[in-house]
């Protein structure tokens, strides 16, 4: 996998202006140093018992009170729980450079988020590969802490993936996924093709008028 | 019998799953499994009988998630119930049985990756065994799944100090044969066996084919009975479901194979039924149990890398140390931390493959400090560290918290030192420097020094604790005072290993004290020493002069294989090299300029030199407020209209930091006094970790001649008050990340109003933040970004 520069530069606030070479040579290094990482992990679980009423979808035994959930899967006839997580090594790299150099940590930073997504677009692809032939298309991933899906629920996440156990994922009593970098998603399984890109997904976002690193 | 009289004669048979077996009996997903011991105690019952009816010697109880984060005040009743349980099964079963309590990861990460501390981690597992204490009829506990070695350490040792029970201890690890936080196998040989651990090995996350490279790893480093609990096979993924699907026969003729080889200790996890038990237990019959082989091995380790001493010598950090250091105590006294892990990150990249750490001030509380210090270092660097200091309480501070098997500085042959550190390494495992002097000095003979080195080996053993974890120092004098001393220091050392074949270390740069150059004689001594057979020296990594001797050495001794490392050192190198500190990139650029240009551009490693340049002609203030700041203000304005972007700006920050650094000691040399615009309190709120944000705010103002007091992350709103009122502190930063901590954030500011402090102004950021949250929860300004945040100071301080 390479890491999506593009990502990487929206992710550090260059919109659509490219940094200068000696930023670039920086995302190189941290490109190479989170290819080599050993601790990246995701695990994903498809649920077919979902059920969407108003405001409230349930599955694998949770229940979500959202209302922005609720119309995300609307429709779908299946959810899916994906946990990713670069894990333990990518917090000490960064910690390590916030305390020698700045800059790299920064880059360090924004290139573990871009990577983190990257993680997260494959898995789904991989899950895709699985349910295409049964006619399903995916949602973009909903994650607790967006729109109206509390954080209160990323514990009641892991535990239904048994996170902790399976990838070391863990959250804080804050509900801090722990380490960082790391996700969390609810994704459906629709039977149409929402055509839901990443731009899409920012147009429907909350926090689009006051976000920086919007795509849309 | 006991447990561990039997584990002496015969393999002994665990149980398998028991939550395979629990959902099968109708557990539904999202219930806890652990309350069943109390609602539906007959299912659990059960389970452990037809386990025990299928061989098994031990049962596990029902107690693997069983922590008061979960269940609160009913943990005790949680964990009673299913030790009874467990126990009515066992002895109700025929012949000898054992039940073992089950202890699993808490489900936090620990500081500093995580926010719950040691100290936490370790109560929350204590809890567990005395609850199963106050109950009785447990036999072992058995730890096992842990992801994270610090973790482990934390149940072992709230095991051994709330029981007397023996210790089993499983770790989960994956394909790569790294635990999930990316711990490894001789990492955790050496932690566990040095805490003690009965019984250590693998369960969980892999299948037996796969665990067969991490059995040859324990095979090859542990001294301690193995213990293999695999899954019934990988996880497969069939209609929506994760089953596990080796049969029980497939899983039962690969785990005889292991007791074969020296696996003492079996069972199964997820996926394994009584049936792969029944049959396990049958494809053993009839096989003997191997002996558990003493390897003669002295490992070093931290949380993932492991130092094995007597092979190649090893380099020993030495900067992590006052002594001599104006600068070094000056962080101390500041409790600058972000100094010392940077000295720590340098010798790393400079080749070092252990860190000593001593932090002693006669004016700091040392306890509080070495503890303090080696937590954060094991967030920023994974070489081992060696503990040294003089004072027990602070070595037994850090070694409880150390994330891995530390080397100890020191003891020597004076009795009352070596009952005092002793107890220490044989409860929490070390590898232990022992110094050839005792009460009566330092003996002249090497004859004298091998007797004390015998002596320390002895009283050693006394105390449990083995030769391969003791190294002897035959301590370096100084030539320029008797000039015999260097081949005293070498004969001894030559018959310490031939006498008594133990490891050696030797600290070398006192040889040369009042002598010119001294590096010339040091890397001579050290050549000299190093052929004497010297295991590991305590040196300084980035000098170049020692480490051109020790990379030779390692190649005309055979200690380099094809002179490789030798090669990927030196090769494209010229021969004036003057330091070893690796320069960063953008160095090597040439086009000089102004300092104020330097600054524009943020080439940082030009700032010092342009400092001292313009510091020729100009007064320290004319430097900042005629080009420091300007350029500062030039590279802000275009960050506010986007044409200069936030890895420039940290740059340019980055770059005036170290023409601030040459400024200062300009002024300290010449006695002035600095000025400061106002001092800022810094902090991340409680329950956040998330810290970058402030880091970048933190140096910027720095930058504009702030001075900024950095309470860090996940910071308490009590210490944070207590800050502010100390120092009359008018300007306060915090920072959170999510909705969750930014109500830490509406805490803080609460507590700062409730105490009547009406002096102080308090600025917020973060991602989650807005003007009007921010005035919601009652601060004074919100601060976009870290520009925003000068401009408020600017406000506040007026200037």
């Amino acid at each position: 996998m390479r890491l999506c520069r593009e990502e990487v530069y929206r992710y550090l606030g260059y919109g659509k202006d490219v940094p200068d070479l000696k930023v670039n040579e920086i995302i190189d290094e941290c490109e190479r140093i989170l290819m080599s990482l050993e601790t990246v992990r995701y695990i994903y679980k498809i649920y077919d018992d979902i059920c969407i009423s108003e405001g409230v979808t349930k599955f694998g035994g949770a229940i979500f009170e959202s209302r922005e959930l609720s119309n995300h899967l609307s429709g779908c006839r299946r959810a899916v729980l994906l946990c990713a997580t670069l894990g333990s090594d990518a917090d000490r790299i960064r910690l390590k450079y916030e305390n020698l150099d700045l800059t790299r940590a920064v880059v360090m930073d924004a290139s573990q988020n871009a990577y983190i997504e990257q993680v997260c677009d494959k898995a789904c692809d991989e899950i895709f590969a699985r349910v295409k032939d049964d006619g399903f298309f995916l949602t973009p991933r909903f994650s607790p802490g967006y729109g109206d899906l509390s954080l209160t629920y990323q514990p009641i996440v892991l535990s239904m993936m048994d996170a902790g156990k399976r990838i070391g994922l863990t959250c804080s009593e804050t509900n801090l996924l722990t380490p960082q970098k790391s996700v969390t998603a609810i994704i459906g399984l629709s039977d149409r093709d929402k055509k839901c890109g990443k731009e899409a997904s920012c147009l429907t976002c909350a926090a689009r008028a006051m976000c920086r690193f919007c795509r849309a | 019998m006991k447990i561990m009289e039997a584990l002496k004669e015969r393999l002994i048979f665990f149980d398998g799953a028991m939550g395979t077996m629990l959902q099968e009996a109708g557990l539904k997903l999202g219930e806890l499994p652990e309350l069943l011991n109390i609602e539906n105690p007959d299912v659990v019952l059960n389970v452990h009988r037809q386990y025990l009816a299928a061989g098994s010697d031990v049962v596990t109880t029902n107690t693997f998630g069983a922590n008061s984060l979960k269940f609160g005040k009913r943990l005790s009743e949680v964990v009673d119930a299913a030790v009874k349980l467990a126990r009515r099964a066992a002895d109700e079963a025929e012949g000898e049985r054992y039940v073992a309590l089950d202890i699993g990861p808490s489900g936090k990460l620990l500081k500093p990756l995580g926010t719950t501390s040691f100290e936490e981690a370790y109560e929350l597992f204590s809890e567990v065994v005395r609850a199963a204490e106050a109950s009785g009829g447990c036999d072992l506990i058995l730890i096992e799944t842990m992801a994270d070695l610090y973790e482990t350490k934390a149940a072992v040792l709230a095991a051994k100090e709330n029981s007397d029970l023996p210790v089993f201890c499983t770790m989960t690890f994956d394909e790569n044969r790294k635990t999930l936080t990316g711990g490894n196998t001789a990492a955790m040989v050496a932690l566990l066996e040095g805490l003690g651990a009965d019984c250590i090995g693998l369960n969980c996350g892999l299948g037996p084919v796969q665990a067969g490279a991490v059995f040859e790893e324990l095979i090859e480093f542990s001294s301690t009975p193995i213990m293999l609990q695999p899954n019934a096979g990988m996880p497969v993924y069939r209609n929506g479901e994760t089953t596990f699907d080796v049969t029980a026969k497939e899983f039962s003729d690969v785990m005889a194979g292991f007791a074969r080889r020296g696996a003492r200790v079996l069972g199964g996890c997820c996926g394994t039924t009584p049936e792969h038990i029944a049959h396990m237990r049958k494809a053993c019959k009839g096989i003997s149990p191997v002996p558990v082989i003493k390897k003669d091995i002295t490992l070093v380790s931290s949380y993932s890398k492991c130092v094995t001493l007597g092979k190649k010598p090893m380099i020993i950090g030495e900067r992590i140390n006052p002594t001599g250091k104006k600068k070094f105590k000056e962080a101390l006294r500041a409790h600058d931390i972000g100094y010392i892990l940077r000295e720590a990150v340098t010798q790393d990249d400079c080749g070092a493959h252990i860190l000593d750490v001593n932090v002693g001030l006669p004016e700091i509380d040392e306890v509080k400090m070495l503890k303090d210090v080696v937590t954060e270092l094991q967030s920023v660097t994974n070489l081992p560290l060696q503990l040294d200091s003089s004072d027990p309480l602070a070595l037994e501070a850090a070694m409880r918290i150390y994330n891995g098997k530390a080397m100890i500085n020191s003891v020597n042959g004076k009795r009352e030192v070596m009952d005092a550190i002793f107890p220490l390494v044989k409860k929490y495992g070390g590898v232990v420097v022992g110094l050839c002097l005792d009460e009566n000095g330092i003996p002249e003979t090497s004859e004298g020094r091998v007797e004390i080195a015998r002596r320390i080996i002895d009283t050693a053993k006394e105390y449990g604790i083995d030769k391969k974890d003791i190294v002897i120092d035959t301590l370096t004098l100084t030539v320029s005072a008797d000039q015999k001393e260097a081949i005293r220091t070498l004969d001894a050392l030559s018959a310490v290993k031939r006498e008594l074949s133990v490891k050696t270390v030797l600290g070398v740069s006192n040889v040369s004290f009042g002598l010119p150059r001294r590096e010339i004689v040091n890397s001579a001594f050290f050549t000299l020493a190093l052929s004497a057979g010297l295991d590991a020296c305590i040196i300084n990594p980035c000098s170049e002069d020692m480490m051109r001797a020790y990379y030779a050495y390692n190649v005309l001794s055979c200690c380099d294989e094809s002179c490789g490392e030798y090669i990927g050192v030196y090769a494209g190198t010229k021969a004036e090299t003057a330091s070893r500190i690796p320069k960063v990139k953008g160095a090597e650029e040439s086009e000089a300029g102004s300092l104020f240009e330097i600054v524009i551009k943020g080439l940082r490693d030009m700032a010092p030199d342009a400092a001292k340049k313009e510091l020729e002609n100009k007064t320290p203030l004319e430097i900042i407020e005629g080009i420091l700041i300007p350029a500062l203000d030039m590279v802000g304005r275009g960050f506010e209209e986007g044409t200069i972007f936030l890895p420039q700006l940290i740059m340019s920050a980055e770059t005036v930091k170290g023409a601030f650094s040459v400024i200062k000691d300009h002024m300290n040399a010449s006695g002035e006094v600095g000025v400061t615009r106002g001092r800022i309190v810094l902090a991340t709120v409680k329950g956040d970790i998330h810290d970058i944000g402030k880091n970048i705010v933190k140096v910027v103002l720095e930058n504009y001649g702030f001075e900024v007091m950095d309470l860090g992350r996940d910071v308490d709103p009590d210490d944070i008050v207590e800050a502010v009122k100390r120092d009359n502190i008018r300007l306060l930063g915090l920072s959170a990340l999510m909705t969750t901590t930014v109500v830490s954030m509406e805490q803080t500011i609460t507590k700062l109003k409730d105490e009547g402090i009406d002096y102080c102004r308090v600025m917020v950021g973060g991602a989650v933040l807005t003007p009007e949250y921010a005035e919601k929860v009652g601060a004074d300004f919100y601060a976009r970004d870290a520009m925003e945040s000068v401009r408020f100071a600017r406000e506040v301080f007026e200037c």
